[in-house]
């Protein structure tokens, strides 16, 4: 087997005039699919009036043999990219202004500037700009460019207001409204953690992510002066069970769980009245847009975003790691149970919570049958119903206290980039990390552990969704 | 402890309404497309960096008007200038601005962008300038401005 350099660090370039489109059929009932998503409330109903004027569009014949480009919802393209091919609907094209993402691909869609729609011809392409946010701005600038809206593009925006009133000017009365109610519902529950916890800074921590959770705590001993996450006092706002576990783990005394939707409550107090309260943010995101633009143009990184954004620190200490509990028994057990191999066992995470991954299953499945052929055993870590274990693979339930341990006990590693390669960064076994387009953040530059100086033995790659046959035939290469 | 939502919701509501009469006061409604520009600060390196970048701002969007509101000196020719469409200025108290702050930080409209390192969101945010390759222009043109251009790249030495 291969000696393992430190980082490797891999970009497979798409060719653009051979993009191969692989067509996705979904069952649809009266035009309207039920989709599941994560979010409640504002992102079901905006995907849902999506969806019903689409349909129309159809049912009309408008976007019969056009090119079909999607502006405006970079963040959420996945989602649209599904809705749409289940209407049997492809996107030949995205089109976007920040000039980074020019000439790339996410979820296997090529990417251009909107500039250069126009040499695609007005009367052969149809525009969805679907945005819950830009829909004006976006508007003007086709618009500039000779488009015309409802003709050659089409908006899909948060409210579907087409003559907003004097009234809804600066901002709409009822998305003013909305705000003000959640501010105060924030307000009542931060009232009552503070109660609880009399002079204590409480962290909000609004996204369930363990990533964040895991890095924010390599530096808060430090910003709060003391040596370890178990002497902090402080209390610590989660929105997952699971994240509340991992909390624990580090050692956090003070751990408070709250609901998506109160998190957001939360966040909005934080914008209205942070400069008055004893919260703070424990991310860059949630209440300010400030930082995120900078997350793709600037050399920052995501360790940078905890010490000079949220910490603020002149200079950057260095990370003090965790004493995670010591439960080899526990592990050993599950290797046993499992049939897995200590020391010769892969551990795979193929799943990245919310976001989807350009390898197919078929490729996974190439990936663990050959590891098998060279002798190793293979187990998939799986959370919930939805991830189900590769084939030929076990799935051993490993808690979030128990994954360095059970990490370093199989020996190698392979996961898309998600919290729990942070929360593995340092064990000691050899890990291979791989940054997909389908994720949103994607880029290693920022969430790379080779750029953060964070974790040991890391192989990263990256997927860009056309060359995952070869990505995986150079990690099988390693074993 | 109730007073202290209350009187921020106040503040804020305060500012909405003063943002809305400058507004009429300068002949702009819902059929403008007006972008609103905030100068709290007087810090000479933001202000400069936002001059520089207001062409693009105002042209990247494709803004018909716009609409300055200070509580301190600004170069009122050299961003009538830069902007190219119609603008007009309103000059607020610093009891004002901090209401028109409370506001923006609050509701963050599109059209509205405010020149401040020093808001609670950003409280660090100051710590960036001078690390790695962040500079004034940077957090000016990305951050603040929400521009996407290689303005920066291309004048970059």
């Amino acid at each position: 087997m291969a000696s393992f350099s430190v980082i490797i660090r891999r970009r497979f370039k798409a060719n653009l005039d051979s993009v191969v489109k692989e067509e996705k059929r979904v069952n649809i009932d009266n035009n309207l699919k039920t989709y599941e998503t994560r979010y409640v409330g504002e992102t079901l109903r905006f995907y849902r009036n999506f969806i019903n004027k689409i349909s129309s569009l159809k049912a009309d014949g408008v976007l019969e043999n056009k090119t079909i480009v999607v502006t405006g919802y970079w963040g959420k393209l996945s989602d649209i990219k599904e809705i749409l091919e289940g209407m049997n609907i492809n996107i030949n094209w995205i089109a976007d202004n920040n000039t980074k993402k020019q000439g790339k691909t996410r979820c296997g869609v090529p990417v251009r500037s909107l500039e250069s729609l126009v040499d695609i011809g007005r009367g052969r392409l149809v525009i969805l700009v679907v945005t819950p946010t830009y829909g004006k701005e976006l508007s003007a600038q086709l618009a500039y460019l000779g488009f015309e809206k409802n003709v050659h593009f089409f908006v899909f925006d948060a409210f579907g207001e087409e003559n907003p009133t004097e009234a809804d000017f600066l901002i709409g009365a009822d998305i003013w409204a909305k705000a003000k109610d959640n501010a105060r519902a924030g307000y009542a529950v931060y009232c009552e953690i503070a109660a609880k916890y009399p002079r204590m800074t409480i962290w909000l921590m609004h996204q369930p992510s363990i990533g964040d959770l895991h890095i924010f705590s390599l530096f808060l001993p430090s910003a709060m002066k003391v040596s370890s996450v178990r002497d902090c006092d402080c209390v610590i706002v989660v929105t997952k069970n699971s994240v509340k576990r991992y909390a624990e783990a580090l050692g956090y005394r003070n751990i408070e769980i709250a609901s998506l939707e109160t998190a957001t409550c939360l966040c909005q107090l934080l914008k209205l009245a942070g400069d008055k309260l004893t919260m703070k943010n424990a991310v860059f995101h949630g209440a300010t847009y400030f930082f995120e633009p900078l997350l793709w143009q600037s050399d920052l990184n995501f360790a940078d975003s905890f010490t000079k954004f949220v910490f603020g620190f002149e200079d950057v200490p260095a990370p003090i790691y965790f004493d995670l509990p010591k439960r080899k028994d526990a592990v050993r057990k599950l290797f046993l149970e499992n049939h897995l191999i200590p020391g010769k066992t892969v551990f795979i995470s193929p799943y990245a919570g919310m976001f989807r991954t350009e390898i197919t299953k078929e490729q996974w499945g190439h990936l663990v049958d050959s590891l098998i052929e060279k002798g190793y055993t293979v187990c998939t870590n799986c959370a919930g119903e939805k991830e189900a274990p590769l084939p030929n693979t076990s799935a051993p339930f490993v808690e979030l206290r128990d994954c360095v341990e059970f990490a370093e006990m199989a020996g190698y590693f392979i996961g898309i980039r998600s919290g729990l390669c942070d929360a593995i960064s340092e064990a000691k076994c050899h890990k291979f990390v791989i940054y997909d387009t389908g994720c949103l953040y994607t880029p290693p530059s920022f969430f790379g552990f080779a750029d953060m100086n964070i974790g040991s033995d890391i192989v990263e790659l990256v997927n860009d969704g056309f060359n995952a046959d070869e990505l995986i035939a150079e990690m099988l290469e390693c074993f | 402890m109730d007073d202290l939502l209350e009187i921020c919701l106040t503040e804020a509501d305060s500012g909405k309404r003063l943002l809305e009469r400058h507004l009429r006061d300068s002949g702009l409604g819902s059929d403008e497309y007006a972008a609103i520009l905030i100068f709290p600060t007087d810090d000479a390196e933001l202000l400069s960096a936002a001059y520089n970048h207001l062409n693009e701002f105002v042209t990247s969007s494709r803004y018909e008007a716009l609409m300055c509101v200070a509580s301190i000196n600004i170069n009122e020719e050299r961003i009538r200038d830069a902007a190219g469409v119609p603008t007009y200025f309103h000059s607020v108290t610093d009891e004002d601005m901090a209401k028109i702050l409370r506001f923006g930080t609050f509701a963050t409209p599109l059209n509205l962008k405010m020149f401040s390192l020093d808001l609670w969101t950003l409280e660090n945010s100051r710590k960036l300038l001078g690390y790695k390759n962040v500079t004034m222009e940077m957090l000016v043109y990305y951050s603040i401005l929400g521009l996407h251009g290689e303005f920066l790249r291309n004048n970059q030495a």
